[in-house]
């Protein structure tokens, strides 16, 4: 089950240039976590009125 | 919160039985993108994922402060963070699920704790009335976790 699961994942890896652009770019440190900061530092700073 | 999940994380898959990544497992073919590099994580067992512990954890604890904010990064945790690490062959999905898991419960079990020794220690107030001091602390605290601490471990790597 395992491996079924991954190889339906993993059977679009290198399948195609955009595709793999898209993954890398996902899968950058900042893409990963940016949304997570942003979110943490607008909660942090929006007015508590 | 995010230190005990990785902490946990990282202290489970260095002491649980090795488990190698799909792309280092012998005799098992995966696809590969044109010039990737199938050493990442050479020597760290695979189970659990701590990208998708921490995460999931983060995202968990974000929905507790703020509901669509936390659903938002739920999903980016899910279809970002996650799900690509598999595509990639760097870990199996029950890696990911047992990470998820383990991330979404750290949170839940730790919540109320964290929050009784946030309050009994004044940390917070501590800190705002010494704002110099504070918010480059929580600045840095913020980018390392944004790094998965990785400074943090090169650090206790030299010295252990």
């Amino acid at each position: 089950m395992n491996e079924y699961i991954f190889r339906l994942f993993n059977y679009w890896n290198g399948r195609s240039d955009i595709l793999d652009a898209v993954i890398a770019l996902s899968h950058t440190t900042i893409m990963k976590s940016l949304p997570f900061m942003l979110v943490f530092w607008g909660l942090w700073f929006w007015p508590k009125t | 919160m995010t230190v005990p999940i990785i902490g946990i994380t990282r202290a489970i898959a260095n002491y649980a039985p090795y488990s190698p990544r799909p792309a280092r497992t012998p005799g098992f073919e995966i696809n590969l993108y044109d010039g990737q590099i199938i050493g990442a994580g050479d020597g760290f067992s695979s189970m659990p994922s701590d990208h998708a512990s921490l995460f999931m954890g983060l995202g968990v604890a974000f929905f507790m402060i703020h509901r669509n904010a936390g659903i938002f990064l739920i999903l980016w945790a899910i279809f970002v963070s996650s799900i690509p690490r598999i595509i990639l062959g760097w870990h199996w999905p029950y890696d990911i699920a047992i990470g998820w898991i383990l991330g979404a419960s750290i949170v839940l079990i730790l919540r109320q704790p964290a929050i009784k020794l946030i309050e009994r220690t004044d940390i917070v107030p501590y800190f705002e009335s010494r704002e110099v001091i504070g918010y480059p602390l929580l600045f840095a605290a913020t980018f390392e976790v944004a790094r998965m601490f990785t400074a943090v471990r090169n650090l206790l790597g030299a010295v252990l």
